[in-house]
């Protein structure tokens, strides 16, 4: 009996003094804020875009502020199960959480997901991928009007890859039918990582992605056109779909939530922090490396642009809910 | 096949056999893509339930080799089997309001005595009480600082 | 091979290296051994650590705790019969049984050694084949990954030999519950009954611990008994008794660990179905596939082995395709890039030798895992069997409450869990068994996803059955299969029944 004890007792202390260890070695330089590290939740599962973009951010905050930046995962329901309890962590500034437009516009117009939209308190947006068509490099399509000239003559025998339901990539299918009457066979996957094996593998014929997914492959995809209001400096060839005359601008916007109970000096110091990361030109250059495009959107200006955001999501919310 | 009737199996068939109706009913109002596997499965999942019974009543049900125990053996100290699952479901549902480090130190401590049979010496007691305070903080500590994973703290903490 | 051979091993066992591999295993272990906490957590929290070593060390350490927690899981499963993840659902079916009798230290040696070994097959294989295994990946598509999903529910028939209706029954439920929250294909929020907690779905590892947990919480609480038959005193670690039994199980060990490695390489299936696809085969080649079940020492190996070969297969798609097998390898290609490392198949042929550094630690690890997991296990064991009940019952509990939350740090999980635990323990006494309730769970997204997407491509083709099977050669070898699965013992049957004998 009291052997056991005695072992209870070790395989105690021992599991403490590992952890103050480990809480030592994470304390480092002191600072007033953070002076401890701070948990950043991403509400996907790990190797998405949100993931390899607070990847990316992890060493600077570290450089900047001398804390740890800690990436948890919370994956479920689009990201929906983290925002919803979002408000419920504790409001001191330690614990974060990216966002994604149009998911947090989107998600609550359609359903009820557990969260409103302006429950959502967001500090900055740091980033956004355009929305891309995609095709493998041995595909016969070169150009997007190929793509709509070959959907035109045999409507919805072309298959299309993208994201779930109701979320960017299943917009940028429903624009581009809108825009320019191509009939295009939507097929779902859980998630980026599922979309690339099945353009690869030859499963679809086309696929809705972002540059990212271009910027990841190399010369395995080829790129057709992207939604963005100037071509990707990692892509000058590239046309962007306004160039060809379809109106089409947008992607994933993704950005860093509080919960509502932090202050405000605290929303404005962590937006000074990501702001500064945004700045650095190492980080812009391996971000835009990723196939990212940069955003700057810091606390004070994040309020007019998710106003000027809904408004556009809203009218696309309404064609979707049509649709059904 | 024992020739027994299935009592017990047949009452868990009919409660398979209102989910899997339930389930085919709610399919109706779903968009066909999202209908398709619920509708089959529900279906399917009334129909197997519905012949069970019948098997059962008719004392042609078999013994899976993988099954719980049965009904006369847990009336064995069925007292502390409630206490346990009370204990649990209490723990699950205070947890976020009242605080993880004070419902689990409670809840521990209720299942120390539940889990006590015989009699105990006064040090003994006193020793496990020790024992199950160490074990909570140890934990609580892992998860909270090591792991960084945020305990609720609820009205205590 | 074009780089310094001689650099990358003396790099891979540099103290240094090797130390940290070993810290890695232990945590990893420990991490997995914990139902709740996955090896996703342990590494996503130490890659900022990482960032002070040199690269490979880095690498090193993160792979060192993947291999570990996947090991880790077998503790749980055999213990407490909860598998710590799900790769180790089916370590339980004979884990457990194993220990209750008083043969939980065999048990322990045995996951142990089928471990290594399927760690090693896994490791070789993601060393010499990559760039062409990595193809696999892309041969598997969505019809492909429905069939691996049937395949893996064939499981339900023979783990309920006897009630085969009861069974089939639990396993619908089962997809019944993969159902509830929002659906991918369709975009239709299903039987969540308004509450927003359940839009993401019932999170498989809450359902699993308190499948399987809960009805034995409330079962080592009614009786004064000891939880498991503890090991007559003196009988070490029966590593010569596991040896043999490995001998004889070699074309087992081996045939699982291709299994694990290859099922490993397609994103999106994992340990879950890899373990339960070579429990299936190794209970259908088995000459005694009614041992199988009740304590049958070839099912812990099947699973284990084949778990851990899921871990090199991982890497696989993950460094040749930059396309993560599993959540890990995910966080572990972060790590990658931060590190300026680009994923391709020329990571194998020129780049320098950070990734066989890395693959060199990894095997590294997998080794230790003999020494270390053989000691931690023995003392596991014998903790879990010498700890009085009264201390045993609120260890087990807080751990099912503390673990389920950890998962998502949400308190709905926890409720999913109990709720989870009640149901079973109310259909253990109507006679259902919680696995084909599991396996129902952890397959329902993969087969319902892959054949509606089947069903959609092959209804834009204007060839639903040529999408679904006709036209794939990889879907027939595994319809073969599931035919085989089937048919082999209604064949039995059939002969038995037919000389009259009625069982």
């Amino acid at each position: 009996m009291l052997k056991k004890l005695k072992l209870l007792a070790a395989t105690a202390v021992l599991t403490v003094a590992a952890g103050t260890a480990m809480a030592f070695l994470a304390a480092g330089t002191a600072m007033a804020f953070p002076d401890k590290p701070v948990n950043y939740i991403i509400p996907f599962n790990a190797g998405g875009e949100s993931d390899v973009s607070a990847r990316l951010q992890q060493p600077y905050f570290k450089k900047l502020t001398g804390q740890d930046l800690i990436i948890q995962y919370q994956a479920g329901a689009g990201g929906a199960q983290a925002w919803s309890v979002l408000n419920d962590q504790v409001g001191d500034g330690y614990t974060i959480m990216g966002t994604n437009l149009p998911h947090i516009i989107l998600q609550p117009l359609l359903q009820d997901p557990g969260y409103k939209t302006d429950d959502i308190t967001n500090i900055y947006m740091f980033h956004f991928t355009p929305d891309a068509l995609l095709v493998r490099a041995d595909s016969k399509f070169e150009t997007v009007q190929q793509v709509i000239d070959a959907a035109k003559a045999a409507p919805g025998s072309l298959t299309v890859g993208g994201v779930a339901t109701n979320t960017a990539n299943h917009i940028a299918n429903q624009l581009f039918t809108n825009l320019t009457g191509a009939q295009l066979t939507y097929i779902p996957y859980t998630g980026t990582g599922a979309t690339t094996p099945a353009l690869l593998g030859g499963e679809v014929d086309l696929l809705w992605g972002y540059t990212t997914v271009a910027a990841g492959q190399g010369d395995k995809v080829r790129m057709l056109a992207v939604a963005q209001d100037e071509r990707h400096p990692l892509f000058p060839d590239v046309p962007t779909f306004k160039e060809l005359g379809i109106d089409m601008t947008g992607g994933a916007y993704r950005g860093i939530a509080v919960p509502s109970s932090t202050p405000e000096d605290v929303r404005k110091e962590l937006s000074d922090i990501i702001g500064k990361i945004n700045a650095d030109p190492e980080f812009i250059k391996e971000m835009e490396q990723a196939g990212f495009a940069m955003l700057n959107v810091p606390y004070d200006k994040v309020g007019a642009f998710m106003e000027e955001r809904k408004k556009l999501y809203e009218d696309i919310a309404r064609q979707l809910g049509s649709l059904k | 096949m024992n020739g027994q009737k299935d009592i017990a199996g047949a009452v868990g068939s009919a409660f398979f056999a209102a989910i899997g109706a339930a389930v085919f009913i709610a399919s109706l109002n779903m968009s066909p893509l999202a209908a398709m596997f619920p509708r089959t499965i529900g279906a399917a999942m009334a129909v197997l339930a519905l012949l069970h019974i019948v098997m059962a009543l008719t004392g042609r049900s078999g013994e899976a080799v993988e099954k719980g125990s049965s009904v006369s053996e847990q009336a064995e100290g069925l007292g502390r089997r409630m206490t346990l699952l009370f204990t649990m479901i209490a723990w699950a549902l205070l947890f976020p309001v009242i605080g993880m480090f004070v419902t689990s130190l409670a809840a521990c401590a209720i299942l120390m005595f539940t889990g006590l049979f015989g009699r105990t010496s006064p040090y003994r007691l006193a020793l496990y009480l020790a024992a199950v305070l160490a074990m909570v903080v140890c934990f609580y500590f892992l998860m909270g600082n090591v792991l960084n994973i945020p305990m609720p703290r609820g009205l205590l903490f | 091979m074009a780089f310094d051979f001689g650099f990358v091993l003396s790099q891979a066992f540099s103290p240094f290296n090797l130390l940290l591999a070993l810290v890695g295993v232990v945590l990893g272990t420990v991490i997995g051994a914990l139902p709740g906490l996955s090896a996703t957590m342990a590494i996503a929290v130490l890659v900022p650590f990482t960032f002070a070593m040199d690269p490979a060390s880095g690498l090193i350490m993160l792979g060192a705790i993947y291999t570990g927690a996947i090991y880790g899981g077998a503790y749980a499963a055999i213990l407490v019969n909860t598998p710590g993840t799900p790769s180790a659902i089916a370590t339980t079916f004979d884990g457990y049984p194993m220990a209750k009798r008083g043969d939980g230290d065999l048990a322990m040696t045995l996951a142990t050694l089928a471990s290594v070994v399927g760690g090693v097959v896994g490791a070789i294989f993601l060393m010499t084949l990559s760039p062409l295994l990595a193809n696999i990946a892309l041969a598997f598509q969505s019809s492909e990954y429905f069939w691996l999903a049937i395949l893996g529910l064939t499981l339900i028939a023979s783990l309920s030999t006897g009630n085969v209706l009861k069974g089939l029954i639990g396993g619908a439920f089962g997809l019944v519950l993969s159902m509830i929250g929002v659906a991918v294909i369709g975009g239709d929020i299903r039987f969540t009954f308004g509450s927003s907690a359940l839009l993401g779905g019932i999170d498989i590892v809450s359902a699993l611990i308190g499948l399987y947990c809960i009805p034995v919480l409330i079962d080592l609480v009614a009786r004064p008994d000891r939880h498991l038959e503890p090991a007559p005193l003196g009988r070490g670690f029966r590593l010569f008794e596991a040896l043999g039994l490995c001998a004889q199980n070699a074309f087992n060990l081996l045939r699982s660990s291709v299994i694990g490695t290859l099922i490993g390489i397609l994103p999106g299936a994992g340990g879950s179905i890899a373990s339960l696809v070579s429990y299936s085969e190794a209970r259908r080649s088995s000459r005694h596939p009614e041992r199988f079940g009740k304590g049958e020492p070839a099912g812990i190996m099947a699973t284990e082995s084949a778990n851990n070969a899921t871990v090199g297969g991982g890497f696989i798609p993950t460094l040749v395709l930059g396309i993560p097998g599993t959540p890990p390898d995910a966080v572990i290609l972060g790590a990658l890039l931060v590190q300026g490392i680009r994923t391709g198949p020329e990571l194998f042929t020129q780049q320098s030798g950070i990734v066989y550094i890395f693959m060199f630690g990894l095997l590294i690890a997998t080794v230790m895992m003999l020494p270390l997991g053989l000691l931690i296990g023995r003392y596991a064991y014998r903790f879990i069997v010498n700890t009085p009940k009264a201390l045993l019952v609120p260890l087990i509990a807080f751990m099912t409450v503390v673990g389920s939350f950890a998962i998502h740090s949400n308190p709905h999980d926890v409720v999913v869990m109990v709720s989870m635990g009640v149901l079973g323990w109310l259909l253990g006494l109507a006679g259902y068994g919680p696995s084909p309730i599991v396996l129902g769970l952890v397959l329902g997204q993969i087969a319902e996803q892959g054949f509606m997407r089947a069903y959609m491509i092959g209804g834009a083709r204007d060839n639903f059955w040529g999408q679904l099977l006709f036209d794939r050669p990889i879907s027939w070898g595994i319809v073969a299969l599931i035919v085989v699965t089937l048919g082999l013992p209604l064949l039995r049957q059939f002969r038995k029944s037919g000389n009259g004998v009625k069982p």
